[in-house]
């Protein structure tokens, strides 16, 4: 760790930093250069998949895989879209890397395009992202007014334009299919799979949907090679920098970049200089609000990549890593994260749609001290029923259309199951004696 | 053709075959509420889940299709899928999706139109729990008028979104949406544009639930009190399978009844509600014309009626007739028989009746202009059918008899020469119309839903018409007051005991309709010949 | 009250139409363009917008009521959304709307009688590192104290 550089986030807090000029003083677009004029579709795949690059927003699939899925001989138009809906409670990483550096984003996104034949891209910011858009919309005029983007890009034969979609005020649409249909003009309800949106996706054409950070290391790996990707970080199998959100009681909250597979506890103690006000820690969730919390004892050498953290029964998620220290009330936590839940469930599917409202009005009376010794495995089965029990063997979308039913049902589990104490402290009988 | 396995049955089908669909066919229960099959397949109500080997979770069998697998990786050495749906699992999960709908649905089933045909009723009965666990307070949210004779309780919605894929796909008309999200979502008409539409009334037939009603069934009834009649409509020539729905003398509804030779899934409201067309001014007993009085008579005396005058006006060769276009095939052919034993000219045409444009909806769901909805019946079943009533002027003209057109029937300039010429005019009808007012003497005979016997729609395809209540007071079966016409005055007709006598004889008589039985019409109908 | 898009609006609108694959997609950023210019999307801009659309008004509606951003009705000059997801809620967001609502004399929801706030409860900005935060309009204000609540407030007023 010492010795690691930021690579992502080098530029941030230099003045000028979004501006092309900037950005072309420092490397900027000479990877995308080469990828247009020196490489084959298939030749960016290969160095994505070799890189080991796994998809930033949550999932953690591999992202040259992905881009695999899209059928070559389609004759169908092809879209990117760059998923920077940011919404995951807990994450913040995707605005940093807009607001400090939006043309390594840009970049990344024609190298994207290059691999999957692309030529119109989209950027789907969340609405509340205005200035933020903004700024993307100013620096792909500068792309498009010295012939980065448009017609015949870098003096070559492809062409490619990209748009800023703002979103307006809905969680599901960070969800891949859910962002497609809203990006068509609809609600955000997510579709059934198959088809996948490599398949059929926006206006049922191959699309790949990447998160924005995903799409930042792409400059860097068509540079350095994907040697030196696999090279950071403590895992193998899960390289690279990282950008990890750290929220809650820290002493210095932020963005920090680090490579993949840190430590947690470095994260919190070094990074992110320990827990407010030196008390101690209760709990973490490490990767974004829907993955499951872990105690403080579990966290005991635990490497933050995908692997590592999923093998301690959660999920690096976003890597939007909430601290939460020994005077946290899990109980309120719980029901907040319940409710924002419920306030996001599409509605679409059954179970979601009545089992997130239904937790969160049990929740609501437990803050009341209005809790039953019954309601606790009431909880358990309700979360079990909306998303099912946590269990990463069975792959995602069981109960519910999409993965929401799980992002609900696990972590209020987790808080449950691993604070039960905490729980019977708000039983009605306790409230009364 | 892959090899399907649904619990204990085996069953090849189609590539792509879907497994709800393979199971609905042969019987297997696999309770849904979002999946129409006319509908596109959305996969949210989560009840058709079922368990497939292979494949770790649950999966909504509605949206999932049979694939073929490489020999070396099919199932048991020879399934391409093997699904279960009675296993653990499924009922599991089937009973917590039922749980959740029942949060907030109200049980007021004693009081709900849908009760005793409700799939939420029915499958918390065979699948659900005993008790609720839910100690919160429901949702409760006021009742809206959707337009269209449409309401909706909200309170009993179950989210299916059926009917709003309905105004999507079928009608193409959008009228319903869904407004806001999550727990908050609800079924809604835009402000100023409500539900609009001639086929609206469908959405409350696909309404699983108690949820969209139709304000002209509303509070009428229970539904385990009516008798259910499978029919035909015959209000045009698009010729809909039609459930009627009834008890005692009367009609409570029409509702759709499925059937893929003919409308598919749907009826238009025109069809739904047209039976009440039939509840007014019903004619029954034969009566006479005396100056401007009507005079009621006994049907021996009005039979003599038709005979004396036919005797008195020219004699049997100036007797003409009007067959009708919404009459069943029995009674038209039978008239058609007896016009040519009595005269040798062309003496039969057929009574013209309103024609409007076709309405076609984006799904191909049509509704006929021609509201002759037996038009093409008429045409096939009577031999030397005039093509208009020109001809009639021509040489004595006497006595007129007439099927009448069921309120549809047009009287046109050439329709007014013809009553005015003919010194004595006897029409068949079930209620008063234009044209019985035209008529010194009517013939009460069946209506529109309590007639029996074939009718052929556009396509050619042939249906019986079920009579779904009895006649009322002296009316008699319509082709039965033709046979016995005929009797009186040429001695035939005794020997037609029930409309299925007529039907056969038709069989007998006309080429194109030699394939048609009772027996092959079933209750999908069977196309004529397409000879022509 | 009929609905147009301003001139500079309208060419705006144009310029998206042609620059998206289909029109339909560019339904989101027009209710932007039209919620920015009328404060909200009343029944006769959801009539117009539908119609430049190629769509019903009910299926406009069908995604307008969906977003949290879009709003029906008139909202006051400056609408102050406070975040109460977890990490502003562990960083005082409930203190911060106790004090904006006493401050106003408004509940949760409810518009100063002058017009000028709006004040309302949301779920994740996604500025959690910066806890607790307001948006106000397109602004966001982060790392709250009341004071600075306070300040931020009194330069609006």
């Amino acid at each position: 760790m010492n010795d690691f550089q930021p690579i992502l986030t080098k530029h941030v807090g230099q003045p000028g930093s979004a501006t092309l000029d900037y950005y072309l003083i420092h490397e900027g677009y000479q990877a995308a250069r080469q990828a247009i004029h020196e490489m084959t579709s298939d030749a960016v795949i290969q160095v994505v998949k070799d890189s080991g690059l796994q998809g930033r927003g949550g999932a953690g699939f591999p992202t040259g895989v992905k881009w695999s899925f899209i059928p070559r001989n389609s004759r169908k138009p092809k879209y990117l879209i760059n998923n920077a809906d940011e919404s995951e409670p807990g994450t913040f990483k995707d605005r940093l890397l807009i607001n400090h550096n939006p043309h390594q984003v840009i970049e990344g996104m024609i190298i994207a395009s290059k691999a999957i034949d692309c030529h119109l891209a989209f950027i789907y910011i969340r609405g509340e992202f205005v200035k933020e858009a903004r700024l993307l919309e100013t620096a792909l005029e500068e792309c498009r007014a010295n012939h980065m983007l448009g017609k015949g890009i870098f003096g070559s034969n492809f062409d490619l334009d990209i748009l800023v979609h703002r979103g307006a005020g809905a969680y599901i649409c960070g969800e891949e299919t859910g962002l497609i249909e809203s990006l068509e003009g609809k609600r955000g309800w997510p579709r059934i799979k198959p088809p996948f949106p490599a398949i059929e996706g926006y206006l049922k054409s191959p699309t790949v949907v990447n998160n924005v950070e995903t799409l930042a290391n792409l400059p860097h790996i068509i540079l350095n090679g994907a040697d030196w990707f696999r090279a950071i970080g403590a895992s193998h199998d899960s390289p690279g920098p990282k950008l990890y959100c750290l929220s809650g009681h820290v002493k210095k909250p932020g963005v920090y970049e680090a490579p993949s597979g840190i430590e947690l506890t470095e994260l919190i103690y070094e990074l992110a200089g320990g827990i407010k006000d030196d008390r101690r820690l209760k709990a973490v969730i490490p990767g974004g609000s829907s993955s499951p919390v872990l105690t403080a004892s579990e966290i005991d050498g635990l490497k933050m990549d995908y692997p590592s953290v999923k093998a301690a029964g959660s999920m690096l998620g976003s890597a939007g890593i909430m601290v939460l220290d020994e005077t946290t009330d899990m109980v309120q936590v719980c029901y907040n994260l319940a409710r924002f839940y419920a306030h996001e469930s599409c509605g679409q599917c059954t179970p979601c749609r009545e089992g997130t409202t239904w937790l969160t009005k049990i929740l609501r009376r437990f803050t009341q001290g209005q809790g039953r010794r019954e309601d606790l495995d009431l909880i358990l089965e309700v979360t079990d029923n909306i998303g099912g029990l946590i269990d990463f063997s069975l792959g995602s979308y069981g109960k519910t259309i999409c993965p929401f039913g799980e992002a609900v049902a696990w972590p209020v589990r987790a808080f449950v199951q691993k604070f039960r104490n905490e729980f019977m402290d708000y039983l009605v009988e306790d409230a009364v004696a | 053709m892959p090899l399907l396995k649904i619990d204990d049955q085996t069953f090849e089908v189609p590539k792509g075959a879907r497994v709800l669909d393979e199971a609905l066919k042969a019987g297997i229960e696999i309770p849904h509420y979002c999946y129409h099959p006319a509908l596109s397949v959305v996969g949210s109500c989560r009840m058709c889940a079922v368990e497939i080997d292979g494949i770790p979770k649950l999966q909504t069998s509605c949206s999932t299709l049979v694939g073929e697998l490489p020999p070396e990786k099919k199932f048991e050495g020879q399934y391409d899928m093997v699904v279960h749906t009675r296993s653990d699992k499924v009922v599991a999960a089937r009973k917590s999706a039922l749980e959740f709908l029942l949060l907030n649905h109200p049980l007021d089933c004693p009081v709900c139109d849908q009760a005793g045909e409700c799939l939420l009723q029915d499958y918390s009965f065979k699948y659900g729990h005993a008790h609720s666990r839910f100690i919160e307070e429901k949702r409760v949210r006021p009742g809206e008028d959707l337009g269209s004779g449409v309401v909706i309780n909200q309170n009993r919605c179950i989210m299916c979104t059926r009917c709003v894929r309905f105004t999507r796909e079928i009608t193409g008309t959008h009228e319903l949406f869904v407004e806001n999200r999550g727990n908050d979502n609800r079924i809604a008409v835009f402000d100023g544009h409500p539900l609009d539409n001639p086929l609206a009334g469908n959405v409350a037939d696909i309404c699983p639930v108690g949820a969209l009603l139709l304000k002209d069934y509303m509070h009428t009834t229970r539904v385990w009190l009516l008798s259910h009649t499978p029919s035909t409509c015959t209000e045009c020539t698009t010729g809909c399978s039609i459930t009627v729905d009834g008890a005692k003398d009367r009609i409570y509804r029409i509702i759709s009844r499925e059937n893929a030779q003919a409308n598919g899934h749907f009826i238009c409201d025109y069809g739904r509600y047209a039976f009440h067309q039939y509840e007014d001014d019903v004619l029954t007993t034969p009566q006479l014309k005396d100056g401007a009085e009507w005079t009621e008579i006994s049907w021996e005396e009005a039979y003599q009626q038709v005979v004396d005058r036919i005797g008195e006006y020219g004699g049997q060769q100036a007797v003409r007739a009007l067959a009708s276009p919404t009459f069943p095939n029995e009674s038209n052919y039978l008239l058609g028989q007896l016009m040519n034993q009595l005269t040798d000219k062309k003496s039969i045409a057929l009574l013209p009746v309103k024609q409007q444009e076709d309405q076609v909806f984006p799904m191909g769901f049509r509704i006929s202009g021609d509201k002759g909805g037996n038009h093409r019946g008429a045409r096939d079943v009577i031999h030397n059918l005039a093509a208009g009533t020109q001809s009639f002027h021509k040489g004595d003209l006497g006595v007129l008899i007439v099927l009448d057109g069921d309120g549809r029937g047009e009287i046109t300039e050439s329709i007014e020469r013809l009553f005015a010429a003919a010194p004595f005019t006897v029409v068949l009808a079930s209620n008063r119309s234009d044209i019985t007012r035209l008529a010194d003497l009517v013939l009460p005979v069946a209506g529109p839903f309590e007639r029996e016997g074939t009718v052929t729609n556009d396509q050619g395809l042939v249906q019986w018409l079920q009579p779904a209540v009895q006649l009322k007071g002296q009316a008699r079966p319509d082709w039965q007051v033709v046979a016995e016409l005929s009797q009186a005055l040429i001695g035939e007709g005794a020997m037609y005991t029930c409309a299925g006598d007529v039907t056969w004889k038709i069989n007998q008589t006309i080429e194109a309709y030699s394939q048609i039985t009772r027996f092959k019409i079933g209750k999908f109908g069977q196309f004529v010949e397409s000879a022509a | 009250m009929s609905f147009a898009f301003t001139p500079e609006r309208k060419r705006l609108f144009k310029e998206l139409v042609k620059r998206y694959p289909d029109k339909r997609s560019v339904t989101l950023p027009a209710l932007h363009l039209a919620q920015e210019q009328e404060g909200y999307l009343g029944r006769e801009t959801i009539e117009a917008l539908a119609r430049m659309l190629g769509s019903a008004p009910s299926t406009l509606m069908d995604t307008v009521s969906f977003y949290t951003m879009f709003t029906t009705r008139p909202r006051g000059k400056y609408l102050l959304q406070v975040c109460q997801t977890l990490a502003c809620s562990l960083a005082g967001a409930d203190q911060v709307v106790d004090h904006i609502s006493k401050r106003h004399q408004i509940k949760v929801g409810e518009t100063t009688p002058d017009g000028k706030f709006t004040l309302l409860k949301v779920e994740c900005l996604g500025s959690c590192g910066t806890a607790p935060v307001v948006q106000i309009n397109d602004d966001y204000y982060e790392r709250l104290t009341l004071d600075k609540v306070d300040r931020i407030l009194d330069k609006l007023a």
